[in-house]
């Protein structure tokens, strides 16, 4: 586990946990799950994305092949913002409640795959995709539903399932000189690394992840569109008057009723 | 009991009294509720006790957060079925009603017929819109769903569309629009009856909300597709008549009725079985189809859509046979 107390790995696992430990004092203060999933899930790759990029890429670009690990890692942390979303959620007993327990256990889970490194690349991936393909579901259910925060799901699982993966490619591109379109699969056991990129053409065994990508991405993106529609169409109605004055202020528990 | 039917659908009129005024309220006992007796709380146990098995309750009245002792109904309701909507105008929700109401896993329906001016000289109260939108507002506080129904009459089919989306920018899960059907109060306002046109723009409007935005949409009322094709509007759910098949009213006193819109009082639900109310002649016929009026007697999809809404047949022309009024050429 040595390469755990590396510190190329170790800053952007910490910065992170600082901010999910701020993240956490907020909800607890606020009782905002809106809030917390904002705060949590949203930034989170953003901020791991920079780490990755600052402490690991920039200084050796051998380390860049423990992205995918971190990533994993990283993942148990949004496990834990899903699950706490269906303790909070827990009245609402139905399907989506146990999509979301999946997708959450899942992702809490899946470091311990990080113990497996011969089977980890396939197996964690798959898991890894699942998961956040379970959760763009959510969202995009959840927020045609009428929920809102489902929009915030589909919008990580985006980030993670698709942008994550294309910013590792457009890293390794850069350091390691291959195509943009080539799968790099890497393996050198004495430090445990892995980099298995989703890039096309994947080998037959990775078949699996591809549709469960695209569709997560599509579901996210066509919530993430009918997000920006219906925003708009809110402030318009609300600068026309046709939301009473007073509506937005008792939605967001700001008015004088208590 | 072992013959006894499966209801989809129980409607239970919870109470007579009401703070709206409706132009085209169709509650048949909008102008005699003053002597009619309200079931206590133990009466409606009773009354559920003889319900068959049931998948859905809908709590309607009047204004059912009238009653005080509104959450008790919840509650014996929830004895039976885990889904529960209530039909509610909004004006009496409160931070500490919703909050209440939260406690449950209901569905809400807020009633919004117009933009402020409309809505409010169709429900007869200048604060109406504010009241039942501030209502959501509290609803929407304390995370509970909620969907937005609407009453389609003359006086504001041309402003549907910004009603629909209204709903969309709440955030109603759900939209539903039902025709205007006259009965009770509403007998005395045909005016408000839909044109083929508008009819067809209430159904354009909710068809281009729906697919726009991507949220459920639902025709509340019997649809006549020979004469509107359904096929045109794809994002709408259509739905067709159950009375007599999987479907229940029961109204304040325990009376039990074929439809809420039909005044025919089938049995006293306080006093009779289900059975033998389920097995009253009107409701026979109802199940055997044979209720479709004659100009149906040679369509093809006659036992699908059963001639339309029976209710606003009996309620229109006073006879339960006689062709829906959106069927024939009245506007």
């Amino acid at each position: 586990m040595s390469w755990f107390y590396d510190p190329c790995c170790l800053v952007p696992i910490a910065i992170p946990i600082i901010y999910y430990l701020i993240a956490g004092i907020v909800y607890v203060k606020k009782k905002s799950t809106r809030g917390f999933m904002l705060m949590v899930v949203f930034p989170l790759p953003i901020i791991f994305v920079s780490a990755v990029i600052l402490y690991n890429g920039f200084r050796d670009p051998e380390n860049y092949l423990d992205f995918l690990r971190v990533m994993i890692f990283l993942s148990a942390f949004v496990g834990i913002g899903v699950l706490g979303h269906c303790i909070h959620d827990r009245k609402e007993r139905n399907w989506l409640l146990w999509i979301r327990l999946i997708a959450g256990s899942g992702l809490l889970l899946s470091p311990i795959l990080i113990l497996f490194p011969d089977y980890y690349s396939t197996v964690m991936l798959g898991a890894y995709l699942l998961c956040g393909g379970l959760l763009g579901i959510y969202g995009y259910i959840s927020y045609y539903s009428g929920k809102k925060i489902g929009i915030l799901y589909a919008y990580a699982s985006i980030i993670y399932i698709v942008f994550m993966p294309l910013v590792a490619i457009a890293i390794s591109s850069i350091y390691f000189e291959v195509a943009k379109d080539e799968f790099i699969y890497r393996r050198s056991p004495d430090r445990w690394v892995t980099c298995h990129l989703p890039a096309l053409p994947l080998p037959p065994d990775e078949e699996l992840g591809i549709p469960i990508v695209y569709t997560s991405g599509y579901l996210g993106l066509m919530g993430l569109v009918a997000a920006i529609r219906k925003s708009r169409l809110k402030a318009r109605m609300k600068k026309d008057g046709i939301i009473p004055e007073g509506f937005e202020e008792i939605e967001k528990g700001e008015d004088d009723e208590e | 009991m072992k013959n006894d039917p499966h209801l989809i659908q129980v409607v239970f009129e919870a109470t007579y009294r009401c703070n709206s005024k409706c132009i085209f309220c169709y509650n048949c006992w909008k102008n005699d509720y003053e002597v009619m007796k309200e079931m206590s709380i133990d009466e409606i146990r009773k009354v559920f006790s003889k319900l068959p098995q049931f998948d859905r309750l809908a709590i309607s009245g009047g204004e059912p957060l009238l009653r005080v002792d509104i959450e008790d109904v919840i509650e014996v309701g929830l004895k039976y079925t885990d889904q529960i909507a209530l039909l509610t105008n909004g004006t009496l929700i409160n931070n500490e009603v919703a909050r209440s109401l939260s406690k449950y896993n209901l569905q809400v329906q807020i009633p919004i017929h117009g933009l402020e001016r409309t809505h409010n000289k169709l429900v007869g109260r200048k604060d109406g819109y504010r009241k039942a939108l501030h209502g959501v507002a509290y609803l929407k506080k304390h995370g509970i769903n909620f969907a937005i129904t609407s009453v389609a009459t003359s006086m504001n089919i041309h402003e549907m569309k910004q009603v629909l989306e209204l709903g969309v920018a709440i955030g109603a899960k759900e939209l539903q629009v039902i025709r205007f059907m006259p009965g009770g109060e509403g007998l005395s306002n045909n005016h408000l009856m839909l044109s083929d046109k508008e009819y067809q723009i209430m159904l354009k409007s909710l068809n281009e909300v729906c697919g726009r935005y991507n949220i459920f949409g639902a025709i509340g009322a019997p649809n006549i597709p020979c004469r509107f094709p359904e096929k045109k509007y794809k994002h709408i759910q259509f739905g067709g008549c159950s009375a007599g098949i999987d479907w229940l009213v029961i109204d304040p006193s325990g009376r039990a009725r074929i439809c809420n819109h039909s005044p025919t009082i089938l049995g006293d639900l306080s006093r009779e079985s289900f059975s033998k109310i389920w097995n009253n002649p009107i409701l026979r016929s109802f199940r055997n189809m044979e209720m479709i009026p004659e100009v149906c007697d040679d369509c093809e999809r006659r036992l699908e859509c059963r001639g339309g809404c029976r209710a606003v047949a009996e309620t229109y022309y006073g006879d339960l046979k006689a062709p829906d009024p959106l069927m024939s050429k009245h506007g």
